[in-house]
């Protein structure tokens, strides 16, 4: 056979034999056996072991039901969750954060857990926790690992600058000045990537509630957030940079010795210990701080049922298995994270043996702070469009292209605006 | 005499610009990758966020790239990624020249307008397909396959007008012969076409392998199960939610581009030229 002829039959032998090697993998029972997808946010390879074991040991208590553990990465989860609602092959469990939780919940994607589990499950999750996966009256998420932000400091850069540690969030625009002017460097950064201005709206005083029209949220209490942030800016307590930049920013400066605090969770600490290895020992680790007025932020991470699955009672009972006190003590042991179960907490693990170490420090504070804590900004209707709204003329006060007053009435008609209108 | 001085000191000083200019161009597009180089060769012991930044690691060392094997299974991100591109490649050349050929050098009617269709594709973004074209997948059953990987890429409008190009650029002459001489239409694709355009060929699949050895959104689209994952989506495991190591991802990043920088070495004889195909006669 001369080679132009065999060109079409190695073509259709090519798409044969990918065809058949495809082996195109759709979601199907086997002998009766129920298979109930789980995805997880980026926790392969660290729990490959704990979350494969916790598998084994559900599908042997539980012989009709295997478990199909898909890990993807933290920042893809929403296209990939979303391409596989829209072509309905969405998973039946899925790791998720509030306020994309919120975002399908909003849709009516996602089961309400109330219905599924006992009232006796869902008493044995922290209250203020399970409370903020609410949106107009429903619950749409059981929290599973949850983390709060402690203050770590570089000593070194306040020491050189004859600086205290700031008590009180208030605090740092002066602090930020003086350590500015003695070494160049900056204090802080509050990132505009996430809902932080509106979280630190509420540690300074004010309110989102999504009960109350224009989400409760106060002029006053705007135009203080607004001369806080403008005044960060102005005293140099904070890089320029910080008005395009995100958290991750922050991790770096802080990383490169430039930045004297980091409100952050505990799980940075290895981080930094593996990045700055030279750094560690200037760290001092303190409560967050506002935790003395009973002010601080929970960060959680739920577990949801989208409305497509077919197996939506075994779901719930794969997660009721998965956050129970027993499991999360076993995953905390294994990473930096906080239980969501308050029952957990009363494992030995979580006490405090070595007060000089920084990590076992860092988790007391943390302890600490999620018995008192709760989620500041709740699941909001259009959260993107708030959010944005929020930001852009937090950016514009601190640029000085708005007074105050301008700002906070923008925000207040912005929100009132957004909150009016259906969910898009 | 001293014209001739003054035109060699002018004619240095002109180089001297040009050179200068283009090495800080070549500087600014190898810089991030001998960064990445230099975080991935940085010990533990090294602080790699350090100001000023420091360039040349204080104690160089290899430790990293082995971390990465250790860390997550490469060599089978590396090889379903080889399988991949090289697959797509050989079905990006066959049916981008097949389709390529009719629209250069055959009548009929509609050719423009098929053309133009096909051109006009290429100005829709992959992110306005991908929910389509993942629904297109999952009912034909090729979700989590190879296959199900390999399609979006084994026939692209692009490569049908890089091969289009190429084919006008050919002398009808050639092909008027070899039609007094009885070879159908089929041989003279194969026989006189193809070898007269290899430069093209060679262009389009080093532009098809760069494309699908670095595709992220797909592969993460369309892939649930871990042993098919390619290397994006695997270096991609190294930045976990509990920690960051960034020497093991610069070392990752660094072993995952080789491939892409070995294939530009071998092919890039026939690149300059067919690259240059597609911006003459069209």
């Amino acid at each position: 056979m001369k080679p132009g002829n065999i060109i079409p039959v190695a073509v259709c032998a090519l798409t044969v034999l990918l065809a058949l090697w495809s082996c195109g993998s759709r979601k199907t029972d086997v002998g009766g056996k129920v298979t109930v997808e789980f995805w997880t946010m980026q926790l392969s390879p660290i729990l490959d072991d704990y979350i494969n074991g916790s598998i084994t040991e559900y599908e042997q208590a539980n012989p009709d039901v295997s478990i199909k553990w898909v890990d993807i990465a933290w920042a893809d989860m929403e296209r990939k969750l979303l391409s596989s609602v829209a072509a309905g092959t969405a998973p039946d469990v899925a790791n998720l954060n509030p306020q994309f939780s919120s975002k399908l919940a909003e849709f009516g994607a996602l089961h309400d857990p109330e219905a599924f589990l006992s009232s006796e499950i869902v008493q044995s999750y922290f209250t203020n926790v399970w409370e903020a996966n609410r949106l107009n009256g429903q619950t749409f998420g059981v929290p599973w690992y949850l983390s709060t932000n402690v203050a770590i400091y570089n000593r070194a850069i306040f020491e050189a600058a004859n600086a205290s540690f700031p008590q009180t969030l208030e605090d740092i625009p002066e602090i930020g000045r003086s350590i500015k002017q003695a070494t160049g460097k900056y204090t802080y950064f509050p990132g505009f990537d996430g809902g932080e201005p509106m979280e630190n709206y509420v540690l300074l005083g004010g309110k989102i509630s999504s009960e109350l029209p224009g989400y409760g949220l106060r002029e006053d209490a705007v135009r203080e957030l607004l001369t806080y942030y403008a005044a960060l800016y102005e005293s140099g307590a904070v890089p320029p940079s910080v008005l395009i930049e995100g958290h991750q920013k922050s991790v770096d400066l802080f990383q490169s010795g430039e930045l004297a605090m980091l409100l952050s969770g505990m799980q940075m600490l290895p981080n930094i210990e593996s990045n700055a290895p030279e750094l560690i020992n200037d760290i001092v680790v303190q409560a967050h701080p506002n935790a003395d007025e009973g002010r601080t932020n929970i960060a959680a991470m739920n577990l949801v049922v989208p409305t497509q699955t077919d197996y939506p009672r075994e779901a719930f009972e794969f997660i009721t298995f998965m956050t129970s006190p027993e499991k999360q003590t076993e995953m905390a042991e294994l990473v930096p994270i906080l239980p969501s179960t308050p029952e957990s907490l009363n494992d030995p693990f979580f006490e405090m043996t070595d007060p000089d170490d920084r990590f076992q420090l860092a988790r007391a504070y943390s302890i600490e702070q999620l018995r008192g804590g709760g989620v500041l900004l709740p699941p909001l209707k259009n959260y993107s469009r708030l959010r944005t709204a929020f930001v852009r003329q937090t950016q514009r006060t601190m640029l000085g292209e708005l007074s105050t007053e301008e700002g906070a009435g923008k925000i207040i008609s912005d929100w009132t605006r957004i909150s009016e209108v259906e969910s898009d | 005499m001293q014209n001739s001085i003054f035109s060699t000191a002018r004619e240095f000083a002109r180089r001297g610009v040009q050179y200068a200019v283009l090495l800080a161009v070549a500087c600014a597009f190898i810089g991030p990758f001998l960064w990445l180089l230099s975080t991935a060769m940085k010990s533990g012991a090294e602080n790699i966020f350090e100001s000023p930044p420091q360039f040349i690691p204080k104690a160089p060392t290899l430790e990293n790239f082995g971390r990465v094997f250790e860390s997550l299974p490469f060599v089978t991100y590396f090889f379903n990624s080889a399988i991949v591109a090289s697959v797509a490649v050989i079905c990006n050349l066959l049916f981008c020249s097949l389709a390529a050929y009719p629209l250069a050098r055959m009548s009929f009617a509609g050719k423009n307008a098929i053309f133009l269709i096909l051109i006009s594709t290429m100005m829709l973004p992959f992110q306005l397909l991908m929910i389509p074209l993942y629904s297109i997948a999952v009912t034909l059953g090729l979700n989590n396959s190879f296959f199900g990987l390999i399609i979006p890429h084994a026939c692209t409008a692009f490569g049908i007008f890089l091969m289009r190009q190429a084919f006008l650029a050919v002398p009808h002459q050639l092909e008027e012969s070899a039609h007094i001489e009885g070879v159908n239409r089929f041989q003279i694709w194969w026989y006189i076409m193809l070898p007269l355009v290899r430069p093209t060929l060679a262009t389009l699949a080093v532009f098809t392998f760069i494309g699908v050895w670095g595709d992220f959104l797909w592969p993460l689209i369309i892939l649930d199960d871990q042993s098919k994952y390619t290397l994006p989506l695997g270096v991609n495991k190294l930045a976990g939610t509990f920690g960051k190591d960034w020497r093991l991802v610069a070392a990752g990043a660094i072993l995952s581009v080789i491939p892409t920088i070995a294939v530009f070495l071998f092919t890039q004889r026939f690149f300059i030229s067919g690259a240059l195909k597609g911006a003459v006669k069209g």
